[in-house]
């Protein structure tokens, strides 16, 4: 096969990648238009949109899981029998979907920057939830939360103002993609 | 049952938090997101020992996160699993050697007392 041509242009078209990145356009389009075209210059993604990419594919995640499971009903069990037949259910294969998009970007997202910022920075996703909570499953939001979606914002917003990478990076090629900096 | 549950979700999720930023620092950093790149991180992480545990751990604190899914409102589920923000601050310092000066420390409280409001204020 022309594996190892297509990995060589995959070293060419590197060091131009940064000029040719669009902006911060979200990225499931960008990852689809990838699948489609099966094109081979690398899928670079900036850090924040990673992180736009973890809390979307959280929230809905959660949320097609979480209605998926009131379908199915109550799950409590030590036998595996019941998660399964969950399965059955394509609300929760999308949520079970989209929570393994959000598995492969906190992956990526951890080899990047600190623990303590991903923490912090992606729990916007826990706001976004109690708004969704709020206007699509009808769950009434008290004053006392409200405060702590408010506190939550400001964390947040303190958190996003640190350096995100405080450890040092342990190979010398962090321009480059993944594979090509082994 | 439900505060069961919810222990299932905070601890192996607090140490499949740890586990998987130093096999993933370990591994280098990850730009390419075209799906054969995906593939290969995959398979590359399949023999990283630190996400090898981590993963695993993360998967117990995912199903128990389901199954309180099943049995109480979305609400309540989700911020309910998210007592350890002080915490894993501290497990980063402490382990992971990582910078923490005053604006994360507050973050990480402010987050952690956002987030027992919300699940508190029912």
């Amino acid at each position: 096969m022309a594996h190892e041509q297509a990995d060589s242009d995959e070293l060419q078209v590197t060091h131009e990648a940064p000029a040719r990145m669009p902006g911060t356009h979200p990225s499931t389009a960008i990852l689809a238009a990838g699948i489609l075209e099966n094109r081979s210059q690398p899928l670079r993604l900036k850090t924040r949109t990673v992180i736009a990419l973890l809390v979307a594919s959280n929230v809905l995640g959660n949320f097609t899981l979480s209605r998926g499971l009131h379908e199915v009903g109550r799950l409590v069990s030590f036998s595996l029998w019941p998660y399964i037949h969950a399965f059955v259910n394509p609300l929760v294969v999308l949520g079970v979907l989209l929570l393994m998009v959000w598995l492969i970007s906190q992956l990526s997202l951890l080899s990047r920057v600190d623990l303590s910022y991903v923490l912090p920075v992606t729990s916007v996703s826990y706001v976004l939830t109690a708004l969704m909570g709020e206007f699509l499953l009808h769950e009434r939001i008290s004053t006392e939360r409200w405060l702590g979606i408010g506190l939550i914002g400001l964390g947040v917003s303190l958190v996003a103002r640190t350096v995100p990478r405080t450890t040092p990076v342990l190979h010398k090629f962090d321009d480059l993609p993944y594979e090509a900096a082994q | 049952m439900k505060w069961l549950l919810i222990a299932l979700i905070v601890v192996p999720g607090t140490i499949a938090d740890v586990l998987n930023t130093m096999g993933m620092k370990r591994n280098g950093e990850v730009y390419d997101f075209r799906p054969r790149a995906i593939f290969r991180l995959i398979a590359s992480l399949a023999r990283n020992p630190y996400v090898g545990v981590g993963v695993p751990a993360m998967a117990v604190s995912f199903f128990a996160l389901m199954a309180l899914l099943s049995i109480t409102n979305l609400s309540f589920a989700v911020p309910a699993t998210a007592f350890s923000y002080v915490l894993e601050t501290g497990l980063a310092k402490y382990i992971l050697k990582e910078h923490i000066g005053w604006r994360r420390w507050a973050g990480a409280s402010l987050v952690g007392c956002g987030v027992l409001l919300v699940s508190l204020g029912v």
